[in-house]
């Protein structure tokens, strides 16, 4: 289907809907930006995008990923929110795992 | 009917990046946490990979894999792979990812 939802009296140049007919287009959009992903299993990733296809595997570069674990503490009997630091230079990131990508709003 | 069958994939983007990484050393995350290092010596179209001279970087948790020397890792069990950055040209992979998206658009 070539036609598009925009409304025809929207300028081309500045509707986004016009522009972006899929949703993996506002992916090709945050190539070489900053972005955050978040994956299955309470990890998230920031890091420059510089790869994706239909699957959304990524290739990011200067990567930070956080993984928050929830821990039970049995003397406290507390639930507790424990998260980890891990940094790559180059990580490729496999597409099954990914849920949300966006650009990097910190 | 679609004139490319839906099971099978287009030319893969990841497919290719990998061969070009082969006999770089790699570090393979799995999604059981295994994290093995080795020699990238093959990828399949699945983006299953084939390892030698590997070693597990956390052998205290995972202490069965430390006589293994070669292996072959399913793509589907991957969760990240650590690429060696200096052997990645960036500029030809966001082009590659550009043309790709619309390709397909």
């Amino acid at each position: 289907m070539a036609t598009t939802m925009a409304p025809s009296n929207a300028p081309a140049s500045t509707s986004l809907t016009a522009v972006l007919n899929k949703p993996i287009e506002l992916v090709r959009l945050l190539l070489d930006e900053r972005v955050h992903a978040k994956m299955a299993g309470g990890r998230e990733i920031y890091g420059k995008l510089h790869a994706f296809d239909q699957h959304m595997n990524l290739v990011l570069e200067d990567v930070e990923e956080i993984v928050t674990s929830l821990e039970y503490d049995a003397a406290t009997k507390q639930v507790a929110e424990r998260t980890e630091t891990h940094r790559y230079e180059m990580l490729f990131v496999r597409g099954d795992v990914l849920v949300v990508i966006c650009a990097d709003n910190r | 009917m679609r004139s490319t069958p839906h099971h099978l994939p287009p030319p893969q983007l990841f497919y290719s990046f990998f061969k070009t990484l082969i006999d770089h050393e790699v570090i393979v995350i799995c999604k059981n946490d295994v994290r093995i290092r080795g020699k990238l010596i093959s990828v399949d179209q699945y983006l299953s990979v084939k390892l030698q001279d590997i070693q597990v970087l956390n052998a205290e948790r995972f202490p069965q894999m430390q006589s293994t020397t070669t292996c072959f890792i399913r793509g589907s069990v991957i969760r990240y792979i650590e690429l060696p950055a200096a052997a990645v040209d960036t500029a030809l992979l966001q082009d590659a990812a550009r043309k790709a998206c619309l390709a397909q658009a």
